[in-house]
């Protein structure tokens, strides 16, 4: 009997072994590949290639492997002894390997590659076939060669309201000759790539066919691909923002086939995504279909957390100061709301109000909380999210009441009893929910924003009596937003951004250190008139920096010593003269060219008020968009000892602010919005001052 | 006897089996956990949580180094979302008690071209390294830039020196 145990638990200690060993198993070696390697027209050398398995396995750090990467515009994240291999296509999808795991997901579609990766000392093996057809290049043998074909690998067809987007995604630049072309069909021809998809596919919708036929040698195809839509239809070639894609428009005769012009029958447009089905499979009409990696399963990786209730966007947890926020006589305003949550999982709603208010908070026993700010509007959109929060599960800001009775209502569902802070402060309120329970908690309570300030809480049950109305109280300064300018200083220190060999950002023919001057100096001719004492950080086209803050900093062992010296001279200029204030202008970018507007970033809670005078002064009268008041880690409004706020006037990026930017006379309005904000944030100069401009 | 010998044999050989499955499962194919990654909107300030799947590694590190490359990859081309510049990748990441030190790539000093885009980025990063659930106890990201600590980006405006934590933002 013992020796019978004895077998049956060798057995299993072998099978154990075994078992284990199959997880993290290097795959075996074999030899080098008898092949050459070309991508493109040129020869691929990589330095240790080993063919295995039906794949090539390559060194992660490989210079052949690199250079395949760049040369479609990938990039890679990977760190010695780290399981995870990830690898970015040029048109954003996410390609991940994992040490000890043959299988691959791309863009949310899970593949198996002929070996898992695998640790070879201080580097990682991949396999380079793999890596290679999900970067939409395909490995063809080619004699004795093998041939790396940049290929059209996507297709994706979206509806848009009336009108159909068809977009291309190629491995490599897709440079293109039109070869035959009608209102409803058009034929294109793209040098240099293959293509993976299937040669005809039937579309349905606002298409009907797409033909794509591929000729010429494997070293240098050339894909022809036709669009037909029905009759009648019309189509546009669409500039896309990457030269991977490209992009033809088609709708029926009177719709705009601009992208940038607002999508016909918005309200029922469709936006579709893109992955998800096999080349070569079926294409429901107007469905997004693409090329899928090689063994393809269903998606499982990758996928959007589920819509809001009521067709919202996904949920959004934000910082969003709102736009609108012009205050009007008689209600408050809720001029912004920040959603937020916290690393203990809690979370916080901060409504920014401009003028007073009362506000009562009721708990019902089936989770709902809400709170009431009376006689309130709500200035920007009403918000409806689910926050990925263990204490909330929604979070719903809304106008109720009447014209008459305007109310702003802030509904949570709460998972649980959760306690839930509320404190008011001038110009603002904040909800803080816990994230636990609490068998003490208070049912009712209310309070007032604004004037002298009330808050209170009871234990009441909601039978309980009604709350007493609290009456709004007028305000008691014209210096809400600012410190009373009692201490005689009139200083105020003004920061063009960037100059000399710094030039910030540059674009559409404009300079932000150029536009940054500019504006300052006009501002300093207003604010001197007004009677201030105004400081530039610089006159000229410079980069002002303290020698012997360089000097300092280089020694002091902390990082990047120069970029920070540069920096503290401007914020030193305003701690050093005391000044009461600093405004740093400045000129933002963004990738897209969509995004415009002008935005106040603050860091310190002393910034705030300041930051708010200058958003209500400036965008009245600059009729830029409004993109609010942002908190931010910025370096010169964090390490100056006053309030201050960096504005980014406009998007050197953006056609519509472009124009302005480049005008004279905006320039002008500009600084006297901000000179306007100034004046309303700090009111009066000191007495001492021999001007004022009241 | 041999009846008794056999069936114990059987039951023996099926917990074995049932092991070694259930280890390999567990290695390879992992639960079908999930991580929240968050991209910021072209506002600048909103920040999209979407979900995806974990490999089979699910080590804090492995973790971190996941989500951090998923955050620089950023959503899908058809989403409007401020993004790490084209290039940006990780280079290493570590986990120092509450605080996760990521070495980006040098690509992200690109996006010094305003306050926007370092401000929406660096937002995006530090909501997924500190989110609760991904990767407990840690709320706060340092920031190196090929392998260095860095005040700010070359030309940039937002600050790096100091880990980052949400209340940054």
């Amino acid at each position: 009997m013992n020796h019978f145990r004895v077998r049956i638990f060798s057995a299993a200690l072998v099978l154990a072994l075994m078992a284990s060993e199959l997880a993290f198993a290097p795959a075996r070696a074999q030899s080098p590949p008898a092949t050459t390697f070309w991508f493109a027209g040129t020869r691929l050398i990589f330095d240790s290639p080993v063919a295995l398995d039906g794949d090539v396995a390559v060194a992660v750090r490989d210079s052949g492997l690199q250079r395949l990467l760049a040369r479609v515009g990938a990039s890679i994240s990977y760190e010695p002894q780290q399981r995870y291999i990830v690898i970015t296509s040029a048109d954003r999808r996410i390609i991940s390997f994992t040490v000890g795991d043959a299988r691959y997901a791309v863009a949310g579609v899970v593949a198996s590659a002929s070996f898992a990766p695998f640790f070879d000392g201080n580097d990682v093996i991949v396999p380079l076939y793999a890596i290679a057809r999900a970067l939409y290049v395909q490995p063809i043998a080619a004699g004795g060669d093998t041939v790396f074909e940049p290929q059209i690998g996507a297709l994706d067809v979206r509806p848009d309201g009336r009108r159909t987007i068809v977009t291309l995604h190629a491995a490599t630049a897709l440079k293109y000759v039109k070869t035959s072309e009608t209102p409803e069909r058009l034929s294109v021809t793209f040098s240099g790539v293959g293509s993976a998809l299937s040669p005809n596919r039937h579309i349905g919708g606002g298409i009907d066919d797409v033909d794509v036929a591929v000729s010429g040698p494997v070293k240098n195809p050339a894909s022809t691909v036709t669009i037909t839509a029905p009759k009648g239809a019309q189509h546009l070639i669409a500039v896309t923002a990457s030269p991977y894609d490209f992009t033809a428009v088609f709708g029926p005769p009177g719709v705009a086939l601009d992208l940038d012009a607002p999508s016909p029958n918005a309200a029922s447009g469709v936006s579709g995504t893109s992955g998800g089905m096999a080349a070569g499979g079926p294409a429901a009409a107007g469905a997004p279909v693409a090329a899928a990696p090689p063994s393809a399963t269903p998606p499982l990786v990758a996928s959007p957390l589920p819509a809001a209730p009521g067709g919202q966007p996904p949920p959004a947890v934000a910082t969003v100061p709102q736009t609108e926020a012009t205050p009007q006589s008689g209600a408050a305003s809720v001029t912004g709301v920040a959603v937020d949550v916290r690393s203990d999982g809690g979370l916080d709603v901060r409504l920014s109000i401009d003028g007073t208010a009362t506000y009562d908070w009721h708990r019902l026993r089936d989770g709902r909380w809400y709170l009431d700010v009376a006689d309130s509007k709500l200035r920007g959109p009403a918000r409806d999210e689910r926050p990925i929060s263990p204490a909330v599960e929604s979070v719903r800001v809304r106008q109720i009441g009447s014209p008459d009775a305007p109310v702003v209502r802030v509904a949570f569902t709460l998972h649980g009893d959760r306690r839930v802070d509320v404190t008011p402060a001038d110009g603002s309120l904040t909800l803080s929910v816990a994230n636990a329970d609490d068998n003490d908690l208070a049912r009712t309570g209310n309070g007032q924003i604004g004037g002298a300030t009330v808050a209170s809480s009871s234990a009441q049950s909601p039978a309980g009596p009604p709350l007493a109305p609290i009456a709004p109280q007028p305000e008691t300064t014209p210096w809400k937003f600012g410190p009373p300018a009692a201490d005689g200083n009139r200083t105020i220190v003004i920061d063009p951004g960037h100059g000399g060999d710094d030039a910030g950002t540059a674009h559409n023919g404009l300079v932000e250190k150029e536009l940054t001057l500019a504006i300052s100096l006009r501002l300093r001719t207003l604010l001197t008139q007004a009677g201030w004492n105004v400081r530039l950080t610089r006159e000229t086209d410079i980069d002002p920096v303290s020698p012997e803050l360089l000097s300092a900093f280089a020694g002091d062992g902390r990082p990047n010593s120069s970029d920070r010296a540069y920096l503290q001279t401007r914020c030193d200029v305003a701690n050093a003269s005391n000044a009461r204030l600093f405004i740093s202008i400045h000129v933002n970018y963004a990738d897209a060219t969509s995004v415009r507007g002008t935005t106040f970033y603050y860091t310190k809670p002393q910034d705030v008020p300041l930051a708010q005078a200058l958003e209500r002064s400036v965008i009245p009268v600059a009729g830029t968009q409004d993109d609010g008041v942002v908190k931010s880690n910025l370096y010169v409004t964090k390490h100056t000892n006053m309030p201050a706020v960096l504005i980014e006037t406009g998007f050197i990026s953006n056609p519509g602010d472009v124009r302005l930017l480049a005008d004279r006379n905006f320039l002008q309005t500009f600084a006297a919005g901000i000179a306007a904000g100034v004046k309303a944030y700090a009111g009066a100069l000191p007495a001492m001052s021999s001007k004022t401009d009241q | 006897m041999r009846a008794q010998r056999l069936i114990a044999l059987i039951v023996a050989l099926a917990v074995v089996i049932f092991g070694a499955w259930w280890v390999i499962k567990k290695r390879h194919h992992g639960g079908g956990d999930s991580i929240v990654v968050y991209y910021t909107k072209t506002d600048g300030t909103t920040e999209v949580p979407w979900r995806v799947t974990l490999g089979p590694a699910r080590d804090p590190k492995s973790v971190a180094f996941y989500a951090a490359a998923q955050v620089l990859a950023g959503p899908s081309s058809d989403i409007e979302a401020i993004r790490f510049p084209a290039g940006t990748h990780v280079r290493a990441i570590e986990l120092d008690g509450s605080t996760v030190e990521v070495d980006l790539s040098g690509e992200v000093g690109k996006s010094a071209e305003g306050g926007l885009s370092e401000t929406a980025e660096f937002k995006s990063l530090v909501w997924t390294l500190t989110d609760p659930k991904t990767l407990p106890g840690v709320d706060a990201v340092r920031v190196r830039v090929d392998g260095t600590r860095v005040a700010t980006l070359p030309g940039g405006h937002f600050e790096l020196d100091e880990p980052l934590s949400r209340s940054n933002f």
